[in-house]
């Protein structure tokens, strides 16, 4: 490996946010849930917003809670902690609080999440609600979201919600599958959900649940009743495949990265169709010609497409993201990534590096990168496409690269909107990303060819 | 307490702690120039800190470009969960040396967090400490996320911080210079309300000493006692940092914010010439402004003349709004303000106040009815982050009004080009009719 592994040493782990936002990214993609945040308003405004970004939901059905006595944020309440209930308690705001949940939330399950404040503080809020004969409904998260990841706080939240709603006797279904790891705030969620039941539904599987994203209590009851999970990250998805198989002894088949692009998604493909006893359907088949034939297509009508060998590119995102992306850009492309930047891990395993596109010479792997480090890199390999957030995107402009585009892929994002069925997993994902990086090209005036990047000669 | 305190500020709710301090000191460091600030905190609040600052950042660059030049002035310690269990202080003095390391030329504004609170680390001593260490200014602002208070607590703190360990008594007072004090850096007109200000400032003869904080550099903080006159830029938000001001180096200060509307523009103009003691005709002024204000809207046409308006709001000082419609000859049917037992009930104009038929105390669901029933031909709606108006039936013509006036006659004359061009489109709005029952 020729790849330099820098650790941000900046302080800066602007790319992810804390736990809190994974519990309530978690529950609020499965209908039928009503959150109450146990802590103040600023961490619930702020955890909620993103999830109202990520999963909006339509405004005349949003302030449903406005008018109880909790406040927070239009779509989650919180009971609303302040510098006086820590020292006097917290136990009559919270009851009061469930109580008018009880009372007027549409969900069949409440979910209270502490925030990081009041779980250092010591608060048992599962005994308040247990004292008051409130626990029947009531769905307790200990969250912590200071200390610990998005993912954790993600997979927790579903665990807790799989123990309680679960039955362990659903009745089985025949060639029946749950797919897990698609959190809401994974860009493109709602494309990909629908993109990979579409893809299951041509290898003649149903989907019992795409878990937490779009999905309902009904679905979280069935889970067992499904004959195998599918995990699509295992960032998102392991733990919660390790569960249930410990849980209900279900077993799982699981993506090495996110499935992006053909040969990725027939690797995922295979092995479900292979576990499940079942040949590969025409249908499939089919699908996977289409979507090699049109990008083929593309590719060898495009007068720039020679240009796309060896294009420097920088990938920013979650690993397995990274992972998926980074492997179909390299493998099947022929780009070059020169940035792979890495959210929210702090360390890889061996088998983690192993996966990333790192094998070509002067790949530098960044992990948590800070807004140094991101703008030192940026500048040193002076990447034509950039994929990740809108942090990124705002720091590609202060280096003001030339061409230097930019491709959104992670959340957060402030000025897009992503509506049109454009979904990054799949075969069909691979369409999407050959399309934007062709319209790149395209789209390109400068009379750049690759090495330049590097070299700086263009550099203003 | 001003009578006018809350006016031209957003609804509370009753017994509510709206954010915490931490986003209010951000929104008031983050405006220095040369600075570097420094949360002591956890990954969490620094992501959200910065998406937050980021999104101030490209709404300022979407509106204007002069004002905003780039600052990536923002680190973190990211506490981990070693940190909580054995205290984060060696972290924060490593993260210290780094950032005084990366901004060798700037002071360091030091932030804690909640839970830097709840785990007892002693931010002022080590920021003391790494002072003498370095021999550079590291600044501890004595915050503690919601634990020291609400987001309007955050801002009075950091400027008063600023204002007793940077500021001095200036000697060399300029009678035709005055302070614009405490801007709303949050809100995206801040600078095209800053530039009608300095318009009118220049009618009195008058120039801008400092925008106290937005967009100043670290290093022109002490000129700011060296105005003769501060201007708080709302009533809410930045009295108290004026009195602050008075107190420590007898600048006066008015006790209008930033005016919103002819009325309010008058009173604000006159105040300033009563405290400077200047000789200008206000009345002359006012009636130059309006002349001009008649004249634009009669040579690009009145599309509002005559129309029937029906208002829905949370409750806010609207005065501004009636006074902009009868401006505008449009007839206001009434005004529907929802529930003050939600609200606190000081933020609402006095029915009585205003020139139009006032519904108080009205739910959601009966403003929305009461809409479907009256027969307006447009309904404009003040909504706030804790009351959205989903007002969206089929065949209802809806405008959002901004939260905050619109400062000045040209604020003014702004909106109605800006509203002119919205009426005057012939369109339908299909989407109108969709059902949300799958949303």
């Amino acid at each position: 490996m020729n790849q330099a592994i820098t650790v941000d040493d900046q302080g800066l782990n602007h790319g992810l946010p804390c736990s809190l936002g994974g519990a309530l990214s978690a529950l609020s993609g499965i209908d039928g849930v009503d959150i109450l945040v146990n802590g103040p308003s600023s961490c619930t405004g702020f955890a909620a917003g993103m999830v109202e970004g990520c999963h909006p939901i339509c405004e005349r059905n949003a302030n449903r809670f406005n008018r109880l006595a909790v406040d927070g944020h239009p779509r989650i309440p919180c009971t609303e902690i302040t510098d006086t209930d820590v020292i006097l308690g917290i136990s009559d705001k919270l009851v009061q609080a469930v109580e008018l949940l009880v009372q007027k939330g549409r969900g069949r399950c409440i979910a209270v999440v502490n925030s990081c404040s009041l779980s250092l503080i010591g608060e048992d809020a599962d005994n308040i609600l247990m004292d008051h004969d409130l626990s029947s409904r009531i769905l307790y998260l200990e969250s912590t979201g200071c200390a610990r990841s998005i993912s954790k706080g993600y997979s927790e939240a579903i665990i807790k919600l799989i123990e309680k709603e679960t039955d362990p006797k659903a009745a089985p279904a025949r060639n029946t599958v749950n797919i897990l790891g698609l959190p809401i705030t994974q860009y493109s969620w709602k494309h990909d959900a629908r993109e990979i039941r579409r893809l299951m539904g041509m290898a003649g599987l149903k989907v019992n649940t795409v878990l937490a994203a779009g999905a309902n209590l009904e679905e979280i009851r069935n889970l067992v009743s499904a004959g195998l999970n599918v995990v699509i990250n295992p960032e998102y998805g392991i733990e919660i495949a390790e569960f249930m198989k410990k849980r209900f002894n279900q077993p799982y088949v699981t993506a090495k990265r996110m499935p992006i692009g053909f040969d990725a998604t027939r690797g995922l493909m295979d092995d479900v169709c292979g576990f499940m006893g079942i040949p590969r359907s025409d249908a499939l088949k089919r699908e996977e010609e289409h979507c090699r034939r049109e990008g083929f297509l593309a590719l060898t009508h495009s007068s720039r497409t020679e240009k796309i060998r060896g294009l420097p590119v920088a990938i920013f995102g979650e690993w397995a993201f990274v992972a998926g992306l980074g492997s179909f850009l390299h493998d099947y492309l022929g780009c070059r990534p020169v940035i792979l930047g890495i959210s929210g891990r702090e360390t890889l395993t061996p088998g983690e590096t192993g996966l990333l596109p790192c094998r070509d010479e002067g790949v530098q792997i960044l992990l948590n990168p800070g807004m140094d480090q991101t703008l030192s890199a940026l500048h040193k390999h002076r990447p034509v496409i950039t994929f990740g957030s809108a942090f990124e995107e705002y720091l590609l402009n202060q280096v003001n690269l030339s061409p230097g585009f930019f491709i959104q892929t992670s959340m957060p994002e402030f000025n897009r909107t992503n509506l049109v069925h454009r979904p990054y997993l799949g075969f069909a994902g691979g369409l999407t990303f050959i399309e934007a990086i062709l319209n790149c090209r395209l789209t390109s005036q400068y009379p750049y060819s690759f090495g330049e990047g590097e070299s700086g000669v263009f550099q203003s | 307490m001003s009578e006018n305190k809350h006016k031209y500020s957003i609804p509370r709710v009753k017994g509510s702690q709206l954010s915490c301090t931490l986003v209010g000191a951000l929104s008031v460091l983050l405006n220095l120039r040369n600075t570097a600030v420094l949360l002591h905190g956890t990954p969490g609040c620094a992501h959200y800190g910065l998406k937050f600052c980021q999104q101030m950042l490209l709404r300022e660059g979407e509106i204007i470009h002069d004002f905003s030049p780039p600052r990536m002035n923002f680190r973190t310690t990211a506490l981990s969960e070693n940190e909580l269990i054995f205290g984060g202080e060696d972290l924060l003095r490593q993260k210290i040396e780094e950032t005084l390391a990366t901004f060798p030329d700037f002071p360091l504004l030091v932030i804690p967090s909640c839970t830097v609170e709840v785990i007892g680390d002693d931010v002022s001593g080590v920021c003391e400490e790494m002072s003498h260490r370095t021999g550079r200014e590291v600044v501890y602002f004595s915050m503690g996320g919601f634990l020291k208070g609400d987001y309007f607590e955050g801002i009075n703190s950091a400027y008063f911080d600023l204002i007793d360990r940077f500021l001095k008594p200036a000697s060399d007072i300029d009678p035709r210079r005055v302070n614009l004090v405490a801007e709303r850096s949050l809100m995206p007109t801040a600078d095209i309300d800053f530039m009608e200000v300095r318009r009118l400032l220049a009618l009195l003869g008058l120039d801008i000493n400092t925008r106290f904080v937005r967009n100043l550099d670290f290093k022109a903080l002490p000129d700011v006692p060296r105005a003769a006159l501060n201007l708080p830029a709302s009533t809410n938000q930045s009295l108290s940092v004026c009195e602050r001001l008075c107190q420590k180096f007898q600048t006066p200060y008015i006790q209008e914010g930033f005016p919103g509307g002819f009325e309010d523009t008058r009173t604000w103009l006159s105040a300033i010439r009563d405290a400077l003691k200047l000789d200008a005709d206000i009345e002359e002024l006012m009636a130059a402004e309006k002349d001009f204000f008649l004249q634009e809207m009669s040579r690009r046409g009145n599309p509002f003349k005559g129309l029937k308006i029906i208002v829905n709001t949370a409750p806010l000082h609207l005065g501004w709004l009636v006074e902009f419609l009868d401006l505008l000859q449009a007839d206001i049917l009434e005004m529907n303000i929802l529930s003050t037992g939600y609200f606190e009930a000081d933020f609402l104009d006095a029915p009585g106040g205003l020139s139009c038929p006032v519904n108080s105390g009205m739910d959601l669901e009966a403003v929305l009815a009461n809409n479907l029933q009256k027969k307006a031909d447009v309904y404009l709606q003040c909504s706030s982050h804790h009351a959205p108006i989903p007002n969206h039936q089929p065949g209802l013509l809806v405008r959002e009004v901004p939260l905050f006036p619109p400062v000045g006659p040209r604020g003014l004359l702004n909106l109605f080009v800006e509203w002119s061009r919205w009426l005057q489109f012939t369109g339908v709005e299909g989407w109108r009719n969709e059902s949300s029952n799958n949303c």
